[in-house]
C-alpha cells in the first residue's frame, strides 16, 4: 500500500517546483542600465579604434543588451571579450596607439565593475560604491599607461618575455579556476 | 549576535576579469605585440589590487517569531547580520556597533536569502533594510504546512569582498518550531453510555443534582421540600418529589495507529489521524470532559485523561514527534495504567486498518469492555499498474479483504466509520470535508455508545 500511494506524490512535487520562476528577470535596474551605458561606450570606443571590426562590436552590443536584461553572467563576459578582441585587432594592425588601448582597457574594466554591481542586486549605496571604485580605476589606468609607455620602444623577440607572458597567463588561470 | 565564519571563494566577477585580462595577454605572447599588454593591464591591475583573500567573518542573529504554531499559521523570521573582524577600521568599536566598515563594496553586497524548510511555504518578503550601510536586517514570512517538529528553513548569508573578487558564504540554522496539527471542528460529541462520577455537563441516567428532569418518586427522608411535585402529591395522596439527572463528564481516549502511514505527504493517513485526534481533544476539553491519548507504534505512549485547554496543548505537544517512531513490537495494552485508560472510557481509534497489530489492539480494547469506535483514515486506494489485469484483480481482492475486516470488527461490536472520505466500500460518509469531524462521527451522536463485557 505504501509504495503506490507514495509514488503518486512525485509528479505533483515536480510540477510545483517547475512553476516557480526567479523574480526580477527582464526588469532592468538603474545599475544594469548604467552598466549597459558603459558597455555601449566601451563597444563604440573599440569600434572607433578599429572600424573594420564592426561585426564584433555589434555582437558585443547584443551581448551587453542581454546582460542588462537577464543578468546572465556569460553575456557580460562575451560583451567585454568582444570589445577586447576588437581593440586588440586594432592594436595588432598598428591602427591603435598604446595610450588609446590603455584607455579602452580601463573602459572595459569599468564596464565589468558596473556589471558586477548590477548582478549583485544591491540598490542602496550604489553612488558610494561607485566613488569607492574610482581609486581602483585610476590605479588601473595608471598601470595601463605605464605598460603602454614601456611598450613604445621596439623590443626584439625574447624567450624571457614569452616565458613571463606564459607565467602570467598561468597565474591568471590559477586565480580564475574554482576552488 | 553570534559569530559566523564566512567561507570565501573566488567570485564569478574575478573569473570574468581574469578572462578579459587573459585574452590580450595571450595575444601579446602569441603575436609578439607588446601593445596588447596595455589592453590587459587595467584588468590585471584590478586583480592584483583585490587579490588578497579576506579573512573576516560575520555576526548574525536569527529570530523566529514563535516556538510553536498550528498548521496554516504564519511565522516571521528576522535576521540581522553584519560583517565582523578585519573589515572594521581600527578606530571603531565593534562591540558597540560604532565602527565603520572599511570596504563599502563588501558592505553593500552583504545579503541574506531564506531557503524554506520542507514543511513550510515561503510567504511575503523578504523585507530588507540596510542600516547605515553596515547592517542588513531582513524579514520573511513562512507558512507552516504540516504538523511536526521542523526547522522553518535556513538563511544563507552572502558577502562580497572589497572589489568583489571574493564571495563569502555562511548558513544560519534556524531553531526548530513545533507545528501543532490543525484541529478539525466537531459540533456534536459522541458520548459513552456510562459516565463516571465526575462533575460535568452531560446528563447521566443516574439521578443527581443536575437541572434535567429525570422522573418522579416517593418522598424519602432527606429530600428537599423545594423538589416536592405538588400536582402528583395531590393526585396520589402521598408526598412525591421530582428526580433530576446527574450531570457528569465523559471520559474519552483517542488511540492513534502510527504503525503505518500511507498517502501523500501532508494528507497521509497518519496526518489525518493526528489531526482527527487533535479535533477530538479540542472539542472534548472545551466541553469540560476528560480526554486522553494513546499512541500505538514505536514505544507505547499515553497521556492520562484530563480536561481544560492545558490538556489540549499537552496532547498536541505529545503527538508531533510521532512520525519518527518505529517499532516491530506489538503493543501490550496491559501496560497502560488504569488512570490512562479508565474503565468504561469511550475509545476512538484513528487507524488506516493496514497493520494487524492495531486491529488486534482494537479488539483487545473491546474485550476489556470499552466502547470502541474505529475511524478509518485511509483515503486512497492502491493504484494498480495501467492495463494490468493482475493489478485490477489484486485491487479487487484488497477491497474484499477490507470489507471482510470491517465485517469482522463490526461483529466484535466495533463500528467502523470513515474520515474524511469514505472507508472502502462505505456508504454513509462519502465526500465529507476534512474541515469537520461531524460527517464521520454524526451517526454515533444520536445515541450513546455502549460498552460492557462481551
Amino acid at each position: 500500500m505504501n509504495g503506490p500511494v507514495a509514488a503518486r506524490s512525485r509528479p505533483r512535487r515536480r510540477a510545483r517546483r517547475g512553476l516557480r520562476l526567479p523574480p526580477g528577470r527582464l526588469a532592468p535596474t538603474r545599475a544594469s542600465l548604467a552598466a549597459a551605458a558603459l558597455g555601449a561606450a566601451m563597444l563604440s570606443g573599440a569600434a572607433g579604434l578599429a572600424p573594420a571590426t564592426w561585426p564584433l562590436a555589434v555582437a558585443g552590443a547584443a551581448a551587453a543588451a542581454v546582460a542588462a536584461l537577464t543578468r546572465w553572467p556569460a553575456a557580460g563576459t562575451l560583451a567585454a571579450l568582444a570589445a577586447m578582441a576588437a581593440a586588440g585587432a586594432g592594436v595588432a594592425g598598428q591602427a591603435v596607439s598604446a595610450p588609446a588601448a590603455a584607455a579602452e582597457g580601463t573602459l572595459v574594466l569599468a564596464y565589468l565593475l558596473a556589471l558586477d554591481l548590477a548582478e549583485s542586486g544591491v540598490t542602496a549605496g550604489a553612488a558610494r560604491w561607485a566613488r569607492r571604485q574610482l581609486p581602483v580605476l585610476a590605479a588601473a589606468l595608471g598601470a595601463a599607461l605605464l605598460v603602454a609607455l614601456a611598450s613604445l620602444p621596439h623590443l626584439p623577440p625574447s624567450p624571457w618575455l614569452i616565458t613571463a607572458g606564459v607565467a602570467a597567463a598561468g597565474a591568471a588561470l590559477l586565480l580564475a579556476a574554482p576552488r | 549576535m553570534t559569530d559566523l565564519p564566512l567561507t570565501w571563494a573566488v567570485s564569478s566577477h574575478a573569473r570574468r576579469v581574469a578572462s578579459v585580462a587573459l585574452l590580450p595577454l595571450l595575444g601579446a605572447v602569441l603575436l609578439g605585440q607588446p601593445g596588447l599588454l596595455a589592453l590587459a593591464a587595467p584588468a590585471a591591475a584590478a586583480l592584483a589590487l583585490g587579490a588578497r583573500r579576506p579573512r573576516y567573518g560575520a555576526r548574525a542573529l536569527a529570530r523566529v517569531s514563535a516556538e510553536r504554531c498550528f498548521e496554516g499559521e504564519e511565522l516571521a523570521i528576522t535576521v540581522e547580520a553584519e560583517l565582523a573582524g578585519e573589515a572594521r577600521r581600527p578606530g571603531g568599536d565593534p562591540a558597540a556597533g560604532g565602527g565603520e566598515l572599511a570596504g563599502m563594496a563588501a558592505v553593500a553586497s552583504l545579503s541574506a536569502r531564506l531557503v524554506p524548510g520542507r514543511a513550510f511555504e515561503a510567504g511575503a518578503g523578504p523585507h530588507v533594510h540596510v542600516v547605515a550601510g553596515e547592517r542588513v536586517i531582513a524579514q520573511w514570512r513562512v507558512r507552516a504546512l504540516r504538523w511536526g517538529r521542523w526547522q522553518p528553513g535556513r538563511v544563507e548569508l552572502a558577502a562580497r569582498s572589497r572589489g568583489g573578487l571574493f564571495t563569502g558564504r555562511a548558513v544560519i540554522a534556524l531553531p526548530a518550531v513545533a507545528v501543532f496539527p490543525r484541529p478539525p471542528a466537531l459540533s456534536r460529541l459522541v458520548l459513552p453510555a456510562r459516565l463516571r462520577d465526575r462533575i460535568g455537563d452531560h446528563a447521566d441516567r443516574r439521578p443527581g443534582d443536575g437541572v434535567e428532569f429525570a422522573g418522579v418518586r416517593q418522598f424519602a427522608p432527606g429530600d428537599r421540600l423545594r423538589r416536592v411535585n405538588w400536582p402528583v402529591t395531590t393526585r396520589r395522596g402521598a408526598l412525591h418529589v421530582n428526580e433530576l439527572a446527574g450531570e457528569r463528564a465523559a471520559e474519552v481516549v483517542a488511540v492513534i495507529d502510527a504503525f503505518s502511514d500511507a498517502g501523500l505527504p501532508g494528507e497521509s493517513s497518519l496526518d489525518r489521524a493526528v489531526r482527527g485526534a487533535a479535533g477530538l481533544a479540542r472539542a472534548y476539553t472545551r466541553a469540560g470532559d476528560r480526554f486522553g491519548l494513546i499512541t500505538l507504534g514505536g514505544p507505547l505512549r499515553w497521556v492520562t485523561p484530563g480536561c481544560g485547554r492545558w490538556q489540549f496543548y499537552q496532547i498536541a505537544e505529545s503527538v508531533i514527534d510521532v512520525r519518527g517512531w518505529h517499532s516491530y513490537v506489538s503493543p501490550d495494552l496491559a501496560r497502560v495504567p488504569r488512570a490512562a485508560l479508565p474503565p468504561g472510557a469511550l475509545v476512538v481509534m484513528f487507524t488506516p486498518l493496514l497493520d494487524d497489530r492495531a486491529i488486534a489492539a482494537a479488539a483487545d480494547l473491546r474485550e476489556r469492555g470499552h466502547p470502541v469506535i474505529v475511524v478509518d483514515v485511509l483515503a486512497a486506494e492502491p493504484v494498480p499498474p495501467p492495463r494490468s489485469r493482475a493489478g485490477e484483480l489484486a485491487l479487487r481482492a484488497w477491497r474484499l479483504e477490507r470489507r471482510a475486516l470491517r465485517y469482522r470488527l463490526e461483529s466484535l461490536g466495533i463500528p467502523v466509520t470513515g474520515w474524511p472520505g469514505r472507508p472502502a466500500e462505505a456508504e454513509a460518509t462519502v465526500g465529507a470535508p476534512e474541515a469537520s469531524l461531524d460527517p464521520g462521527l454524526a451517526q454515533f451522536t444520536r445515541r450513546r455508545v455502549g460498552g460492557g463485557a462481551r
